[in-house]
Order: C-alpha cells, then structure tokens, then sequence
C-alpha cells in the first residue's frame, strides 16, 4: 500500500526499555491523529546501512518528531548519546536542501524541560521547542497539537487529555492482549506495536460510534 | 494377533505464527468485553 508522503511522520527518539513508555505513547498518538509512524526500528535489513535507512525513511516522511531528552552522559561509557540530535540536523537539513516536496517538512523538537537544549544544542535556538517533563500524557498533548495544527480544516481530533486517557486504556489492554494472541507485552518489535495499536484504535472507534 | 496401536494425534497449536486481522480484530473485541464485564462488577464508587 502506497502511503502518502503529508501523513508519515518520523519518529527519533531513544529505543531502550527506560523510553518504551514513551515510545508505545508516540506510536499510539501518531496512529490515533490518522498518520503513520516511521522509525529506524520498522525494517531490520543487513544489507542497507543504517544511515542509508534513516535518510530514506526521512525522506519519505513529511514530519518528524525529535525527543532529545535523552542527551545525558551515559552512566557506563560517561559520554553522551548523539544519535538524536544527529537525527535531527539531518531532517533540518532534508528540508532546507532538499527539493519538491521535501520543502513541506515540519517538526515538533520535544525536550525533558524547555530550555535545557541551550546547554547543549543552542544551533537550534528560534525553534519552538516543547517540553514534556517526563510524563507520557504530556507528550501525548504535545504531539497531538501539533500534528493538529499540520491537517487539512475539515480534520477534527479528539483533545490530548482524551487520546491520553485512550492510551491508558490500551496499556491496561494490552497485556491480556498480548496473552490472547501468544505474543510477548514486553518483547514485541515496532512494527508489532504499530499492527496492535492501529487495530486497537479502529474497534474503540466503533465501539465508541455504537455507543453513542 | 496382537492389533497395532494407532500413533497419537498430534493436533496443531491453536497459536498461528501467521495472525490474521481479523483474528487480532476478535481478540481485542475480547478483551473489551472482559473489560465491560470488570467494570460493571466494580462497587460503585463512593465520596
């Protein structure tokens, strides 16, 4: 299936157990806004470097969102993680070099607190940079305002504290889900996530429309 | 002359490596049902 390019949206963030939280709530919210999440995590082909799957994936999505509240020092090796902010200056630079349609990028730069960037990444002062304080209804909120504001007038989504409350609803769900269906709550890959939560998202929809 | 016994039947595990959609589709329909059915068990919630 031909996906279109104005409703992918790359997704850059940490991929260890500490984000999973996070993460889960990134791909719920982007499905929940109608789009599709894309990250490096979706193929696992030896045969294509990494930097080549990153630069096609960016490619072929129209918006991003970048979580750099993870650029620490890391407690064994004291140094601190690029992968994000490298992930980041390379869809910066997609849409300002590139051309056609990768003009139309946008991105949502979402940080632990608001202005810790400017310790480390100041290159990215006059961005609007948003902050989610650790909290996955937060981020939930975050993202779905500003994807809203990327969608045609006639769209209407439901308010972040709605989507929130949605995807507290499918992390109680999921692990009986998970049992029903022999797979493993803790241990399922992004595209696993991305299959369950679409599919979650479209039979509430139609439970919530007969209820209604 | 003694008659020969019949090899047990193995029969195929009920979990597929391969799930269909709508077999995903009928597990979480499961799932909301066990939930409606907590919720409507549930005391109701007092001040």
């Amino acid at each position: 299936m031909r996906r279109a390019y104005t409703d992918q949206v790359f997704i850059n963030c940490p991929f260890d157990e500490r984000y999973r939280p996070m993460f889960q709530a990134l791909i719920f919210v982007v499905h929940a806004c109608g789009m599709t999440p894309r990250t490096a995590l979706e193929v696992e082909n030896g045969a294509e470097a990494r930097i080549e799957k990153l630069a096609r994936i960016i490619g072929e999505c129209c918006h991003s969102i970048h979580d750099i509240s993870r650029v620490e020092l890391d407690d064994e090796s004291g140094l601190p993680r690029m992968n994000m902010p490298f992930e980041l200056g390379l869809f910066l630079g997609a849409q300002r070099f590139g051309e056609g349609r990768q003009k139309k990028k946008t991105c949502i730069i979402i940080d632990r607190e608001r202005y810790r960037y400017q310790k480390f990444l100041s290159d990215i002062a006059g961005q609007d940079i948003r902050a989610h304080h650790g909290s996955a209804a937060e981020l939930i909120r975050v993202v779905r305002n500003a994807l809203a504001t990327t969608l045609p007038p006639e769209v209407l989504l439901h308010s972040g504290a709605t989507m929130a409350g949605r995807y507290a609803r499918f992390l109680e769900d999921l692990p009986r889900l998970c049992g029903l269906l022999g797979m493993d709550p803790l241990d399922h890959g992004h595209r696993d996530l991305a299959v369950l939560i679409a599919q979650w998202l479209e039979v509430e929809a139609g439970e919530w429309a007969r209820a209604a | 002359m003694p008659t020969k016994k019949r090899p047990p039947t193995i029969k195929p595990s009920p979990l597929k490596s391969n799930l269909k959609a709508s077999e995903v589709r009928k597990a979480i329909l499961a799932v909301f049902a066990a939930r409606a059915a907590r919720e409507r068990q549930a005391p109701p919630r007092t001040r």
